[in-house]
């Protein structure tokens, strides 16, 4: 996966920005791209990329299209493409995502279903002919 | 389509609001876009000359004077359907620029193709507004003290701010300064900050700065570009209500209008406004 460009387009282009200094109590919604850096006590939800940056701290569900976590989330996290967990990730929750990746250093306690998981056949064995 | 224009003297120096009366006048004349023109004067207030606009069948209506003219023919205008537009007769209005309406001759050149636009008005208690207000370190507010814009700056008070959102969640922050915006007359390039077209306001909050930083970001504060400072949040938003702490100092165009609490929400689409090529939007 390309991550470099994942990673300018989240932080460059933010519809929203939660700076480090910003306490958040409630559902946060946006429709654009949104960067956290503060402290969010609610559901987070967008409809397009987020970026948690390394002083977040987020206590609850986060959904979005797709996400680079780099802070601290304590929730589940769903996500329709791409989940990036950069090396200062600490999530406790479960993860649901279209792909997923790890970077070394992350840490990561909970589950992990990926997108279309539920559809796996295993390959059926050759049987002989008599 | 007729043109209703209310000139307003209030805060025009006495010369100059008659050499632009004049001049207004004779340039309409060569544009054949003549229309009533009613003068404010303490027995005849802005409600009552926009009221008359309307019983006498006037579809665009033009303020002449001050930003502050307009922002009383906004809250005057109730429902009524008018098409708006908004002639400044001091240099250096943030509507002028916001609109692309500066001098005279452009302006009316400008009414006379109306070139109109769909804009968001917004709503503060019970006034309306078409740009944006600021708290605790604003741009205007530093503009007017000229050489000691940076002293003041540097001895900026923090202020614990809390606000609600949208009616869904609680931001509380410890800010020097913020800005909640519809429009403005400064544009930063590729910023989607201030799009009087899309429904919805920014609030942009800077976070308490060391000295160092103040001076590193100077520029952008007086400027009111708070999104270019490391650190700044920024949230897009239809409603904003300012709940602690009380009794904060609210500004329009450096013009104390209110007071904490108070609500700000965006009416999408609200004005028909005739604007210039130069506009900042």
């Amino acid at each position: 996966m390309d991550k470099k460009p994942l990673q300018e387009n989240y932080s460059n282009t933010p519809e929203s920005i939660v700076g480090p200094s910003v306490k958040i109590e409630g559902d946060l919604k946006s429709n654009g791209n949104l960067r956290i850096d503060g402290l969010v006590s609610g559901k987070v939800n967008t409809s397009q990329n987020l970026y948690v940056g390394e002083s977040a701290n987020i206590s609850a569900d986060v959904n979005a299209e797709n996400a680079i976590i780099n802070g601290t989330v304590q929730g589940n996290i769903k996500v329709g493409g791409t989940l990036v967990l950069g090396r200062t990730a600490k999530v406790s929750g479960d993860l649901n995502c279209g792909s997923l990746q790890v970077e070394q250093g992350a840490i990561f306690n909970g589950k992990c279903q990926m997108k279309g998981g539920g559809t796996y056949e295993p390959v059926p064995e050759k049987t002989e002919r008599k | 389509m007729s043109y209703y224009y209310i000139l307003d003297p209030h805060n025009v120096p006495p010369k100059d609001f008659e050499r632009n009366q004049i001049e207004l006048q004779t340039l309409l004349t060569e544009s054949k876009i003549t229309g009533e023109m009613a003068r404010v004067t303490p027995l005849r207030i802005i409600p009552e000359l926009v009221e008359n606009a309307a019983s006498r069948g006037a579809k665009t209506l033009i303020a002449c004077g001050t930003d502050e003219t307009f922002h009383q023919v906004l809250a005057a205008l109730k429902d009524r359907d008018f098409t708006l537009a908004f002639i400044p007769f001091v240099p250096g209005t943030q509507l002028g620029k916001i609109l692309g309406m500066t001098d005279l001759a452009t302006c009316v050149k400008t009414l006379a193709s109306r070139r109109t636009e769909k804009m968001d008005a917004v709503r503060l208690n019970n006034t309306f507004f078409l740009s944006y207000l600021e708290l605790g370190i604003g741009s205007q507010t530093n503009k007017q003290t000229g050489a000691f814009a940076l002293m003041k700056l540097f001895n900026a008070a923090p202020i614990e701010l809390k606000l609600r959102i949208d009616n869904a969640y609680n931001v509380s922050s410890k800010v020097m300064g913020g800005l909640l915006i519809n429009t403005r007359g400064t544009t930063a390039s590729n910023s989607p900050v201030g799009n009087p077209q899309d429904g919805f306001l920014d609030l942009l909050l800077i976070e308490e700065l060391n000295k160092f930083s103040v001076l590193r970001y100077k520029k952008e504060i007086l400027a009111g570009n708070y999104e270019k400072i490391s650190g700044s949040t920024a949230i897009r938003c239809k409603k904003v209500e300012f709940l602690e702490p009380a009794n904060l100092r609210i500004y329009i165009d450096g013009r104390e209008v209110a007071h904490t609490p108070s609500t700000v929400e965006v009416l999408a689409g609200k004005l028909k406004m005739i604007v210039g090529k130069d506009r900042t939007f």
